[in-house]
Parts: C-alpha cells; sequence; structure tokens
C-alpha cells in the first residue's frame, strides 16, 4: 500500500465537525461580500485540498467558483491526489503553496487558504508575508495553524517564547512571558502572522489589510484561522456596506478574541426539537430534555452550519 | 528687524565630516559616474531600462574611454565624454546638491559625487573641462579655500576660460588632477592591493556598461567587466516585472551557474541590486535583501546555487532606492521594500529546489548534480529578453527527499544516560542516535 503523508492519515478529513462549521461560516461570509458587490464566483480559489477537497466542493457548489487550485507538497500519493479530484476545474500542483503563491494570475482576485496542520515556523509566515505582498486587491487571505501549547514537549515558557521569537524573527514583536500562556498562545501567533501580512504589504501604496476572521476550534489539536482581505480603497468601502458586521463570527481587529467554535453534542432527535425553535427567543430552553444554558447558547449561535453527518446504506 | 540664528554652512564640515561615510573606492566611483553621466548626455546614449538588453552598439575598440590614474603623489581622471557646459560649470559642478531634479537616467543623484572625492583624496586639484571650443579651468588649494569662510561669496571658486579655435577637433572632455594628497590615500595608491581591488570592484559595478558603452582604464590596464549570470537551460530562471509610479523593476530569481570545477561557490550567490544599471549591491546573503528574516530563510552554504537580482531603473535618480554613498540602499525606500517582498516570493521554487538537492547540507544527490551540470552561463541580458516566467525545473528534479541527515551535539552526561537506559554503554554516536530517533517514533508517533 502506499504510504500516505502523515497528514492524510492523522486527521479524516470529512468528519472533523469544527472544521466543517468553519467552513461553513466562511461559506456565510463569501456569500455576504457577494451581495456586497464581490464578484465571488470570479475569484479563484487556492487551498491545499489533500485527498479530500472538501473546500473544493463546498465553495464550487454553493458559491460557484470554477476557477480552483489544489496544492499538495507530498509527491507521495499524487496518483491518489489525481485519483480523488472532485470537478474536472480543478488543477493540481504537487508543490509547496508557497512556491505556488507567486505565480497566481494578478487579473484575478483570489481565495487564497494556507490551511496547515502544523504548528507555526518560519516558512508559514513566509508564505503569509509574500501571499500579502502578491495577492490582488479584494483577494482573501486565511491562513491555519495549529494553536496546541507546546508544554507538551516539556519546554519552559521562557523556551518557548525564545523559540517563537526565533522563528517569528522582525515580525515576533516582543512576546512576554504571559503571551505563552495556554489562553494567551492562539492571540499570540495570531498577532505574529498579522504583523508578518503586514510587513508583506510594506511598498504596496494604498493597500491595506482588513482582517476579517479569527476562528479558534479543536478537532483533536486546537487550531486557528485567521484571515482578510487586501484592500484599495473601493474594496474597503464595499466591506463597509456588506452585512458581514452583524455576524457573531466577524473579527475586524486581530487583537480580539478569536471566536471559539464549540460543537455541541446533541443528538439526532434532539436537534429536530431545537431547530424547530431556532433562532431562539426570549430564553427559550426544551422542556422534552435537560440542557444547560451554555449548550442551548451555543447550540443557538452555530445552529445554521452545524454539519449532520449520517450514515449511507449503499 | 527678528532675531535670526545662523544656519550657515561651514566649509570644515564638508571638509572633515561627510567625507567619513564613504569609502575611498566608492568616491572614486563616484567620479566615473560623473564621467558616464557625462557621455549620456553628449551622447544622446539610451541607457534606460532597455540597457538591461542592450549588447551594446559599437565595436568594443571605438568605444570612448576613462582612464584612471594614480599613484602616491597623485590622482589623474581623465574622459572623452563630451565636457562641461560654461552654464553647468557656474552653476552646478561646485554647488552641493542640484538646484532641480536631474532627469534622464542618470547614475548621478544628488550632486556630491565630485566635491566629496576632492574633499576625501587631497588637498589641491586642477579641473579642466573642453566643450563646444571652450576650455575651462579651475585651480584650487583647498586649505586656503577652506580657511575663507565668513560669507557666502567665500563659497566661490574663481575659474578661467579660453576659447578654442573653430579647427580643434575633439569631442570635449575633463580631466580632473588631485595631488597634495592625504596621507591615508597616498598609503593606499601605493598599495597593489588596493588597485586590484578597485578594477575589482570597478568591474562589477559597471558590469553592464563596460565594454557595450564604453571602456575603464585603471593605471594602463583595461577593467573586465563581470556580469551578473544564471545557470539556465533545462532549468528556467524566474523573472517578474513591476511599475510603482516612475520606477521600473525587474526581478530575476534561479540557480546560479556553475564553476568550471563544476561547483557552486558561496561568494557568487546572494542577491544583486541595480540601479540605472549600476551594481549597488552584490551577492549579499543578509538581512538587507531578506535572508535570515521573516521573508528567507537564514543563509546557509546550500544555498550557494541561488542567484537573485533586482533591476530598478528611473528617469529622475532620486526616484531610486539608493543610499547616498550608491553603495547601499536606503531601506525605507517603498519600492525596495515592495521589491524586496516580490523577489523573496519568485525565489521560494529555487529554495524549496536547492533544499531537495542535497543529502543534508553538503552531499549533492546524483539525479540532482546531472541537471546542474548541464547548466549554461547565461547572461543577465538574456534572462531579461524572457517574458514573466516562474522558476522552471524539469519534472524528473522535482522529487522530495525521502531521507534527511540528523546531526546535533549532546552533552557527554546526556549521552552516557542515553546508553544507559538502552543497556549498552559500547553504542556508537550513530547508533545511538539511530536508538533514540526509532524509540521515539514508535512510542510518540506511531
Amino acid at each position: 500500500m502506499t504510504e500516505l503523508p502523515d497528514s492524510f492519515r492523522r486527521v479524516d478529513y470529512q468528519l472533523r465537525s469544527a472544521k466543517q462549521v468553519e467552513r461553513r461560516m466562511l461559506i456565510d461570509a463569501f456569500t455576504r461580500l457577494a451581495a456586497a458587490g464581490f464578484q465571488i464566483p470570479d475569484y479563484q480559489y487556492t487551498g491545499m485540498g489533500s485527498i479530500y477537497f472538501v473546500d473544493f466542493c463546498l465553495f464550487h457548489k454553493f458559491l460557484g467558483i470554477s476557477q480552483m487550485l489544489s496544492v499538495e507538497a507530498s509527491q507521495a500519493a499524487a496518483k491518489r491526489v489525481e485519483f480523488n479530484r472532485p470537478f474536472s476545474e480543478v488543477k493540481i500542483e504537487l508543490k509547496f503553496i508557497g512556491d505556488v503563491v507567486p505565480e497566481l494570475s494578478r487579473e484575478l482576485r483570489h481565495i487564497l487558504w494556507l490551511d496547515y496542520d502544523q504548528r507555526l515556523s518560519q516558512s508559514i509566515i513566509s508564505d503569509a508575508r509574500t501571499s500579502a505582498a502578491t495577492l490582488t486587491e479584494g483577494s482573501i487571505l486565511l491562513v491555519t495553524v495549529d494553536v496546541e501549547a507546546w508544554d507538551d514537549i516539556q519546554w519552559a515558557r521562557g523556551e518557548v517564547k525564545a523559540r517563537l521569537e526565533s522563528i517569528g524573527r522582525d515580525v515576533s514583536g516582543s512576546i512576554r512571558a504571559r503571551d505563552v500562556s495556554k489562553s494567551q498562545f492562539p492571540s499570540t501567533i495570531a498577532r505574529i502572522l498579522r504583523n508578518a501580512i503586514d510587513a508583506g504589504l510594506e511598498g504596496r501604496t494604498g493597500v491595506t489589510y482588513r482582517p476579517l476572521f479569527s476562528f479558534e476550534y479543536s478537532d483533536g489539536h486546537r487550531m486557528l484561522t485567521v484571515g482578510g482581505m487586501i484592500c484599495g480603497r473601493k474594496e474597503v468601502r464595499m466591506l463597509n456596506r456588506s452585512t458581514l458586521p452583524g455576524c457573531i463570527y466577524y473579527r475586524p481587529r486581530s487583537v480580539s478574541e478569536p471566536y471559539a467554535i464549540k460543537i455541541p453534542r446533541v443528538t439526532r432527535k434532539e436537534r429536530l426539537v431545537l431547530d424547530a425553535n431556532m433562532p431562539r427567543r426570549n430564553g427559550w430552553v426544551p422542556q422534552e430534555f435537560e440542557m444547560s444554558e451554555e449548550e442551548i447558547r451555543c447550540y443557538s449561535e452555530i445552529y445554521r452550519f452545524l454539519p449532520a453527518f449520517a450514515e449511507l446504506m449503499l | 528687524m527678528k532675531n535670526q540664528a545662523s544656519a550657515q554652512p561651514r566649509k570644515r564640515f564638508f571638509r572633515e565630516m561627510f567625507t567619513r561615510d564613504i569609502a575611498l573606492a566608492d568616491c572614486i566611483l563616484d567620479l566615473i559616474d560623473n564621467s558616464i553621466d557625462a557621455l549620456i548626455r553628449s551622447r544622446n546614449l539610451d541607457v534606460s531600462y532597455n540597457m538591461l538588453f542592450s549588447e551594446g552598439t559599437e565595436k568594443k575598440k571605438d568605444l570612448p574611454i576613462i582612464k584612471l590614474k594614480f599613484n602616491s603623489r597623485a590622482f589623474e581622471i581623465i574622459d572623452t565624454s563630451g565636457g562641461i557646459s560654461e552654464d553647468t560649470f557656474k552653476t552646478e559642478v561646485f554647488s552641493f546638491g542640484h538646484l532641480q531634479d536631474v532627469q534622464g537616467s542618470h547614475l548621478g543623484a544628488y550632486g556630491i559625487g565630485l566635491k566629496r572625492a576632492l574633499f576625501k583624496i587631497g588637498d589641491h586639484f586642477t579641473l579642466q573641462s573642453r566643450s563646444k571650443r571652450t576650455e575651462l579651468k579651475v585651480d584650487v588649494d583647498l586649505v586656503s579655500w577652506c580657511e575663507k569662510d565668513s560669507t557666502m561669496d567665500d563659497w566661490r571658486i574663481p575659474y578661467t576660460i579660453k576659447r578654442l579655435p573653430a579647427d580643434v577637433d575633439d569631442c570635449g572632455g575633463t580631466t580632473i588632477r588631485i595631488d597634495k594628497l592625504h596621507q591615508d590615500v597616498s598609503d593606499r595608491f601605493s598599495n597593489d592591493a588596493f588597485e586590484t581591488e578597485l578594477k575589482r570592484i570597478a568591474g562589477q559595478t559597471y558590469g553592464l556598461i563596460l565594454d557595450k558603452y564604453l571602456r575603464l582604464q585603471i593605471n594602463g590596464e583595461l577593467v573586465a567587466p563581470k556580469t551578473v549570470s544564471f545557470g539556465d537551460g533545462e532549468i528556467k530562471s524566474a523573472k517578474k516585472t513591476l511599475q510603482m509610479g516612475d520606477v521600473q523593476i525587474s526581478l530575476y530569481a534561479g540557480v546560479a551557474p556553475r564553476s568550471k570545477t563544476q561547483e557552486w561557490t558561496q561568494e557568487d550567490a546572494g542577491t544583486t541590486i541595480f540601479c540605472n544599471g549600476r551594481v549597488i549591491v552584490l551577492n549579499d546573503k543578509t538581512e538587507l535583501t531578506g535572508w535570515g528574516t521573516s521573508l528567507l530563510p537564514v543563509f546557509v552554504p546550500k544555498y550557494r546555487g541561488l542567484q537573485s537580482c533586482m533591476y530598478f531603473h528611473a528617469n529622475n535618480p532620486l526616484d531610486l532606492p539608493w543610499s547616498t554613498t550608491k553603495r547601499s540602499i536606503n531601506r525605507d525606500s517603498q519600492v525596495f521594500l515592495r521589491a524586496k517582498n516580490e523577489l523573496a516570493a519568485i525565489s521560494k521554487p529555487v529554495i524549496s529546489f536547492l533544499n531537495g538537492f542535497y543529502v543534508g547540507d553538503e552531499v549533492e544527490r546524483t539525479e540532482a548534480r546531472a541537471v546542474a551540470q548541464q547548466l549554461k552561463v547565461t547572461p543577465i541580458n538574456v534572462i531579461a529578453k524572457s517574458q514573466d516566467r516562474a522558476f522552471v525545473v524539469p519534472a524528473t528534479q522535482k522529487k522530495i527527499p525521502q531521507d534527511v541527515r540528523i546531526n546535533f551535539l549532546a552533552p557527554v552526561r546526556q549521552v552516557d544516560a542515553a546508553k544507559k537506559f538502552f543497556g549498552d554503554r559500547s553504542l556508537t554516536s550513530a547508533k545511538l542516535g539511530r536508538a533514540i530517533f526509532d524509540h521515539f517514533i514508535e512510542n510518540e508517533c506511531s
């Protein structure tokens, strides 16, 4: 059997509930951007589809995006990646995604998702920086990294801080000891990525980065996705007209706490009752079964985005 | 009358201070720049962006020549670049700075090169310029000139003017002679190593200009241009062009050509920066061009196969991102910051290629070496003629390596403890490393 890269084997990409909520929130956001005048169906989506291509299926079907590029660094399963291509319009490149970024067309706008399942590294920071340097105005950049705190390898906080500074180099900013505590670690990583994006925009007169998203979730490992739009003046005006600011997941400031995606544990039967009473009004609680206020609140925030998994008897 | 404080310039400052930040060789290059600029003006040379692609227009032996001669007693630069008009002589040549913006793709930007060189090199100079049947001459002892510094009238320099007969057939030119050399300058000029170094620097700095538009002779020997070249063939260098305001930028990234012994040398690797055809920074491997920052990895020996260039061109030299010494970059220039980011972006595939080229950091993989050996030396002006393109590597060479070598130091005490853990004190370091790695993979990663 061909040896698959670790990332393929570690996570079955099709069953990650929190990741799926994140994807559906992004689709919701992109739909609102389309309503504000951004021609989302004409964007090119570039991502790291692995062998599952989940994002590609969703973005093609629900956003109408037809220009798609999936990038896979591992040569080991080249045929398997090719075999699983979901649509004829999905191009595949077997390269590091950072190597592909400068080749993205300057005639198009892009949604570029640097969806790493690794910890922050110099090369990830560099990819964020060069993406900001080369993406056209109106393009959306998303970066996902593992933000599990590093105390699982017995490093003292001082060492973690030093290591982070050596990875971040000129964009690490000043990192205090409390910035590498478990609770603050994702925000610190988000800040470093924001600094890298700002550094990438140096010299691009009149172009700014508008943060839009910051998601934190856990599918085994604690993960963070930050994202925003590379904007000229026109794009800033269009963003201000969009309905995105009313959304619960909207994060216009990099220093804000990320939106934490929490998946309440509910059964199929319970969901039917809950959904019939959504959107939640007047502090409604189910009478048929016990459920904490926190769980109901959590469900009411994400019920529109929560996937339902079922087995098909084929 | 309002109270007023003096803002008068002091000659002593110019004589003692503003020569400190520039090296002697760089001052001499400024004088060469002036001669080249005079040639551009007098012959209406096209040294625009197109110079990057050009092979030149005349046979080498017919090209105008700039001659430098120096020894422990005197320095002289003689050109046939058309000379200086009387108007320019009166208003511009000895002023510090230009009255108005310079236009026309020049190398001289700030209006201080000549003055700085004169102050740096010696205490006495003569400057003679012939143009359009007029000969202008100044003869200045800088020590006594600097002693008079009360009013702005003391900042004037007397000159003589002679009308030349109409039948004198002379394309015009300028000769500058400096003597009563400063002791440190005299010592440098007597040193063979300085002369060799100056020829090397000049050959690199004017690599795109020499033997195409003019020749340069230093102490009787013609300076050979050193061109920046790439290794091309099945591998194609990347190219990207941009326009920022009035500045045209072209960026190149690829592998360096191999030496005659089929190696890449660290000296010839790194990032080179041109402004209006002149090399400003050569083979840089530092943070200046992004190495060892959030943009690019630290430049380690395995990247000695990487060659990259930034080429800036502007009609107004003040739009270019060079420093006042023209041997470095203004790091805050928006043009440079943008070019640095874009160049790093197109360099990444080259870095990925070189990462996969070696076993560990030193040993070349056989199939990779075979590709490198067929690379042809391709000067930058040939690459410049291509359209914008990405770095291309033949498909067979895109394999990502399956093995890497791991090396590290560990304290003896800890090594002994590890051997005790495995129950075998006779383990070699290599076998111990292997055992530790296998144990970790089996227990923590599978």
